[in-house]
């Protein structure tokens, strides 16, 4: 009876089970059919090289993946971008700070997954052309990519395998890229920056400031970071039991901040692709009642800690109207890698770019000690000084363009 | 028995086509619907996984159960509505102990009910427009200047800040990301004449052409303009 | 005399050796643990399914029988290394605190399964939360004690049954259904009502297989007299609020999606093949079957036979079985074993 195993309140986050050792009859790796493809001749495959410094963690059932970690192209996000822009800017400032090499640019599309699962208005030829013309672009550059977005994530992950499963697509998307001048080419690991995070989580932790050690964070795990290709997904035997995924609360373990479950870790934000444009009352209801009141009321969360573009934006958005329902909330949301760029002395308003959040997070901040009140005097006059045409300030040297 | 020839995509030039065995057809020969679906034991596994399954009329396991029940009729009838409630989350995927994806099988059903024209494509996409527009002419779905008061009254008092000198805003991001306004970051035009080749070899404009005539009427400006524009760039 | 040696001392290898010997043959028994009785004397089950007899009794008897006979050479703590064919049968050798290798004519396999590990199937959050254990660790529970809450030691006040873990699931590789588990939980039902009077006590279920004259016996004793109330549903996950597990789920015939909490989950976890199967396969040159248990090639004309002469295979060891079932293949593989050397004397 495994009850050494088992342990009250919360700390089985940390318990360890091993589970690799009884995992077994595992389904096939199109990993292991893409390098087939690959001697043969078929299919050009995007290889990690010792530039991307890559580490190796294990997946769901105890397989090996492969993390890179220089020399990384920027496979950004939309959503991000436009809604969350203190997400990309942490990734890209976590760079800079660790000396790491990586290529930003012009030459890429969004993923198109989410119109894609929303509308249904694009097909699965035309996502995985774009997929691959995004990979060709990053193959051409010999940077290796690295997705921000959760949604790219999974239907990334979900592309390569049809890819690899189904010659008729391989064909068909080769004849496309044929058309615009590219080839069909194929990442060996398909790669979220949640997992870069993960497997630099030790470096990321040793430039903390603040201490966090009486902060609660709740962490949304994104359902197409995990849920979609689930065995491509980082476990890890002291996170969770290795029974949930581990990337996003090990690094928040490891900056210090006490992680709390929730009877609803499982469930998703809300988001829906659909929903939070044409059925938002499915968004406002799900996020507030399945989510953000649990984290809150089960968890006395300090903040909600995502690891996706939907998620933060649901998560985020949706509480001001609750409170005409009485859902009287006030949980700041945002990014794992956000929240270790504050922690690491990022500027909450120019690094992190809090201002963009609706939930409230100034006590939050009270909470861990940072004078959020100087930034945004600061922040309030540059913005008064770049309107009166200073040119705008770059705490790094412009990356390779 | 299903199909046993598989289709990639559907055509464009089928929309309109809407009998009842036509659609199931369509569902049944797509390349990835036998990978989604095996059998069903009816555990409800999936429905208990399901978060639209808490909020609306809707079930995974009535999706699964419907489709092998061959019942072309009660197929088409979910199209229309019913499994637009999925949230597209698939934890009823990883979930299912027979492997089948219910969520994949509902994507599988809206594409063919918006490439058929069906009345769910009018309602879908009055709300999706502006989406629409960004996807097909930046390859982009969300941009700084869509977050507007006025689409997202109920997202608080803080949107209206969101939506203001957006251009300063942005410049002063100390770290370069290629940020704009109106994209949700610079796309080189070179990008975008390749996406409207993809677009083109996939059937997307002409379905976005026969579906929503308006929309593409602006979306064909913009290509035409840029693949001029790049054009000359090359000839130079 | 002649040699036939039982690997495994559960309930089937038990009575195959109780019986080789009764009909004159000596009978080396290897068992790996220390103590024989197998899964019965593991996890110390106090009343057997289905007529409820008592554990403890039924081992006693089995294990009396063995151990007084002296043609029966008891081999615990013992394991199969190398396996040599000869003309006349085989040369075994054993690992253990006397390691030797004996000869013997035929073989019986009757090494049992082992319980599935929850673990696997991380949804039900086994390992992560006290309260969630095993139908066998319940049994081990009700064999030293009271029914409490491994949280915090309190009598619970409801306790949930969830069929099916590791069984008839892609997910977790098993595709089969593990048989008695539906009639174990039933009985365990039955039995826990006598020590919670008033306790809710829920069964989550996807079928209800308690076949032939198990229907009345158990599954509406344990409506009718045990007030245990069945939901068509199996769970979709486990998660925890305020230190007490959470069910999520669809009742797919009543009440839709529920939430529902319990101070214990019981998970009725399935039968795999025991850890040694492929190896003993490979050793004894025998087939197993696509699930990974040892193969009954004529299961029509006898349940023992295996794909190798002189090999022969009973109780669990070829698939999920109740104890009664194991006990009685333990006699059919003592008859084939005696039929077999039978004929090749005559040869």
């Amino acid at each position: 009876m495994p009850t050494e195993l088992k342990t009250t309140g919360w700390d089985f986050v940390t318990t360890k089970v091993d589970k690799r050792a009884i995992q077994h009859q595992n389904p096939e790796d199109p990993r292991e059919h893409l390098k087939e493809l690959e001697e043969k001749g078929e299919v050009t495959v995007i290889h990690m090289t010792e530039e991307n410094r890559p580490i190796t963690v294990e997946t769901l059932l105890g397989r090996s993946k492969r993390i890179p970690t220089n020399k990384l192209w920027h496979h950004k996000s939309c959503g991000q971008c436009g809604n969350i822009p203190g997400y990309p800017t942490s990734i890209m400032w976590f760079m800079n700070r660790l000396g790491l090499e990586y290529l930003d640019e012009t030459h890429q599309t969004s993923c198109t997954a989410w119109n894609y699962h929303g509308s249904g208005t694009s097909n699965l030829v035309a996502l995985a052309a774009v997929a691959v013309r995004n990979w060709h672009r990053a193959y051409e550059t010999g940077y290796y990519p690295l997705i921000h977005c959760g949604t790219s994530f999974g239907n990334y992950k979900e592309i390569r395998n049809l890819l690899v499963e189904h010659q008729e697509l391989r064909d068909e998307v080769r004849r496309i890229m044929n058309k615009v001048g590219r080839d069909l080419v194929i990442p060996e690991e398909i790669v979220h920056y949640s997992e870069w995070l993960h497997v630099l989580r030790k470096e990321v932790a040793a430039m903390k400031i603040y201490d966090v050690s009486h902060v609660v964070a709740t962490v949304h795990p994104a359902c197409h970071v995990w849920k979609m290709i689930p065995e491509d997904v980082i476990y890890d035997g002291s996170i969770y039991g290795g029974e949930r995924p581990a990337p996003t609360t090990a690094i928040l373990l490891e900056l210090g901040a006490q992680v709390r479950d929730y009877s609803t870790w499982y469930d998703c934000c809300g988001f829906g692709f659909r929903h939070i444009l044409t059925e938002r009352e499915f968004s406002r209801s799900f996020s507030l009642e399945r989510k953000i009141k649990v984290m809150v009321e089960e968890a006395q969360s300090d903040v909600a800690i995502t690891q996706d573009t939907g998620c933060t934006t649901t998560l985020d958005k949706n509480q001001w109207i609750g409170k005409a329902h009485g859902y009287d909330y006030e949980l700041p949301v945002m990014a794992d890698v956000q929240f270790a760029a504050l922690l690491a002395g990022a500027d909450p308003y120019k690094v992190a770019q809090l201002q963009w959040h609706t939930a409230g997070w100034e006590k939050l901040l009270d909470k861990i000690g940072i004078d959020w009140r100087t930034s945004k005097q600061q922040y309030e006059s540059y913005l008064e000084e770049l309107k009166a045409g200073k040119a705008p300030d770059q705490l790094y040297p412009l990356p390779m363009v | 028995m299903n199909p046993t020839e598989t289709h990639l995509k559907l055509d464009p030039d089928e929309v309109g086509i809407q009998d009842a065995e036509s659609l199931l057809h369509a569902i049944q020969s797509d390349v990835r619907y036998h990978e989604a679906i095996h059998g069903c034991l009816n555990c409800g596994v999936c429905s208990g996984s399901c978060p639209s399954h808490r909020f609306f009329d809707y079930s995974p396991r009535i999706v699964v159960q419907t489709l092998l029940s061959g019942d072309a009729e009660a197929v088409k009838g979910m199209m229309d509505e019913y499994i637009w409630a999925c949230a597209q989350c698939y934890t009823c995927a990883m979930r299912c102990p027979l492997h089948n994806s219910p969520g994949g099988l509902v994507m599988i059903m809206r594409e063919v009910a918006v490439w058929r024209g069906m009345e769910a494509v009018h309602r879908l996409l009055k709300p999706y427009g502006r989406v629409l527009l960004k996807v097909l002419s930046i390859g982009n779905q969300l941009t700084p200047d869509m977050i507007q008061p006025d689409f997202f009254p109920d997202w608080g008092p803080k949107i209206p800040w969101s939506s203001t000198d957006l251009a300063i805003k942005r410049q002063a991001i100390p770290v370069y990301t290629l940020q704009v306004t109106n994209s949700a970051w610079r796309v080189s035009p070179e990008t975008s004449y390749e996406l409207y080749t993809i677009y083109e070899e996939t059937g997307v404009f002409r379905l976005i052409e026969q579906i929503d005539p308006n929309l593409y009427e602006v979306v064909a400006d913009m290509v035409e303009e840029l693949r001029e524009s790049v054009e000359e760039a090359r000839a130079r | 005399m002649t040699n036939v040696m039982v690997v495994g001392g559960g309930p089937a290898g038990l009575r195959a050796a109780e019986s080789l010997a009764r009909f004159g043959l000596e009978v080396t028994l290897v068992e790996q643990e220390s103590y024989l009785g197998g899964a019965v004397a593991r996890h110390r089950y106090q009343v057997l399914m289905p007529h409820f007899d008592s554990g403890p009794a039924v081992l006693d008897r089995m294990v009396s029988a063995v151990a007084e006979n002296p043609r029966i050479h008891i081999r615990t703590g013992s394991r199969i290394g190398q396996v040599e064919e000869t003309d006349d049968g085989f040369q075994v050798e054993i690992l253990g605190r006397e390691t030797g290798v004996e000869s013997v004519r035929a073989v019986v396999l009757a090494t049992g399964f082992t319980h599935f590990d929850p673990r696997r199937d991380t949804k039900y959050g086994y390992g992560l939360f006290p309260d969630v254990i095993t139908g066998a660790e319940l049994e081990e529970m009700m064999a030293s004690g009271p029914v409490t809450r491994p949280s915090t030691g309190e009598v619970p006040k409801s306790v949930a049954f969830i069929y099916c873990v590791g069984s008839r699931d892609r997910q977790v590789g098993n595709t089969y259904c593990s048989r008695v588990c539906c009639a174990v939980s039933a009985k365990q039902g039955i039995e826990v009502r006598e020590q919670l009077p008033g306790a809710r006590l829920v069964m989550f279920y996807m079928d209800v297989r308690t076949y032939g004259l198990w229907e009345d016996e158990l599954y509406w004793r344990a409506q009718e007299d045990a007030g245990v109330v069945y939901v068509k549903g199996r769970v979709a996950e486990i998660t925890q609020r305020d230190g007490r597990p959470v069910l999520k789920g669809e009742d797919t015939l009543v009440r839709g999606p529920f939430e529902w909490e319990f101070d214990l989950v019981v998970l009725a976890a399935g039968m795999e093949p025991g850890e040694a199967t492929a190896e003993l396969a490979a050793q004894f040159g025998i087939e197993r079957e696509p699930h990974g248990f040892f193969q009954q090639t004529r299961p029509m004309e006898n349940a023992s036979v295996t794909s190798h002469p002189g090999v022969f295979v009973a109780g669990a060891a070829s698939g999920p079985k109740t104890i009664e079932d194991s006990v009685m293949e333990g006699e059919v593989a003592a008859m084939a074993v005696l039929r077999y050397l039978d004929s090749k004397v005559t040869v």
